[in-house]
C-alpha cells in the first residue's frame, strides 16, 4: 500500500504529541528561555569565582615532580610560588611554550590557559 | 561560589587562590627529569659540561660551581648575534680563543646549575630573535 508522504508525516507528528503530552492536556507551543546578558544581584551562576583553571607545574632544575595546581581568578604569579613554598624573589615562573617570563606581580590566571604547563626555575642573571 | 570555591575557602582561608590537586589514579605522568638529564649534561665534581641546546643549534658548554660563583663558558658561541643581546657585556673570551666566558652575577638562590643552564639558553634565543632570525 503507498501512503501519501504528508499523511505519513502527520501520522508521525500524532504519535509524537500522543507520547509526548498527557491526554488531557494540549500541546504547549515552546517558549525560549529569556537569556540575561547582563549578571544580575545574587546571580551566582555568572560569577567570576565559577571559573578555574588548572596548569601543570614543573621545576625545570629538580627531580621534583611535576604537579597539577587549581588556579582561581586573580590569582599573581607570586600567590603561586608562594603556594608552592618558594620564595617569590628567587624564582621565575616562565610559560613553557616560549620561556617568556611572567612577572612576580602578574596575574599568571589571565595569561594562561586551562591545561597550561609552566616551568619553575632559580632566578639567574648575567651581568658584567 | 562553586563548590570548588567553597572548598578552597574552607580548606585554606579566605584569601586561597591556588589549589594543590593530586595526579589523578592511572593518569600518564609527566617527565620529572631535570634539564641536565634531559640535555646529556655530564658531572665530574664540581664541574659540569654539556650541550646548551637551541632551536637555532647546540653549542658546548661548561659549568664551574665553586661555592657562590659560577664560572659558565660557552664554545664558539654565536656572537654575531650574542652582539645585538643587551648581555653583550658579560661575555668575554676565555683562555682558549674558542670558549668564552658568560660572567653570571646574579646566582640561583638554590645553587642549582640548570637554571643556569635554563638561562644561557634561552639568552641566545633571545639573541637569535633579536637578530631577526626565527
Amino acid at each position: 500500500m503507498n501512503r501519501n508522504p504528508e499523511d505519513t508525516a502527520l501520522m508521525t507528528k500524532a504519535t509524537i504529541l500522543r507520547w509526548t503530552t498527557p491526554s488531557n492536556q494540549l500541546p504547549v507551543p515552546y517558549e525560549p528561555v529569556p537569556v540575561r546578558l547582563q549578571p544580575q544581584q545574587g546571580d551566582n551562576a555568572m560569577h567570576d569565582q565559577d571559573i578555574t583553571k588548572r596548569i601543570a607545574v614543573k621545576y625545570v632544575g629538580s627531580t621534583r615532580p611535576t604537579e597539577t595546581v587549581i588556579l582561581t581568578p586573580g590569582t599573581t604569579t607570586r600567590d603561586l610560588l608562594i603556594r608552592l613554598d618558594l620564595d617569590p624573589a628567587g624564582y621565575q615562573v616562565l610559560d613553557a611554550r616560549n620561556d617568556k617570563d611572567f612577572k612576580v606581580d602578574d596575574v599568571l590566571f589571565a595569561r594562561v590557559v586551562d591545561g597550561d604547563l609552566v616551568h619553575i626555575s632559580a632566578h639567574v642573571q648575567a651581568g658584567a | 561560589m562553586s563548590m570548588f570555591g567553597r572548598l578552597l575557602r574552607d580548606a585554606f582561608g579566605p584569601h586561597a587562590k591556588v589549589m594543590r590537586v593530586p595526579m589523578p589514579r592511572g593518569a600518564i605522568s609527566h617527565d620529572d627529569s631535570s634539564l641536565l638529564q634531559q640535555r646529556g649534561w655530564r658531572r665530574n665534581g664540581k664541574e659540569y659540561s654539556g650541550p646548551f641546546a637551541t632551536p637555532f643549534g647546540t653549542f658546548q658548554g661548561r659549568i664551574e660551581a665553586a661555592g657562590d660563583v659560577f664560572r659558565c663558558y660557552i664554545k664558539n658561541p654565536p656572537m654575531d648575534e650574542v652582539n645585538r643581546h643587551p648581555k653583550w657585556p658579560c661575555f668575554s673570551r676565555a683562555d682558549d680563543a674558542t670558549w668564552w666566558r658568560i660572567n653570571i652575577a646574579v646566582i640561583p638562590i638554590d645553587h642549582d646549575v640548570n637554571a643556569v643552564v635554563l638561562y644561557v639558553e634561552r639568552l641566545l634565543i633571545e639573541a637569535h630573535r633579536l637578530a631577526g632570525k626565527r
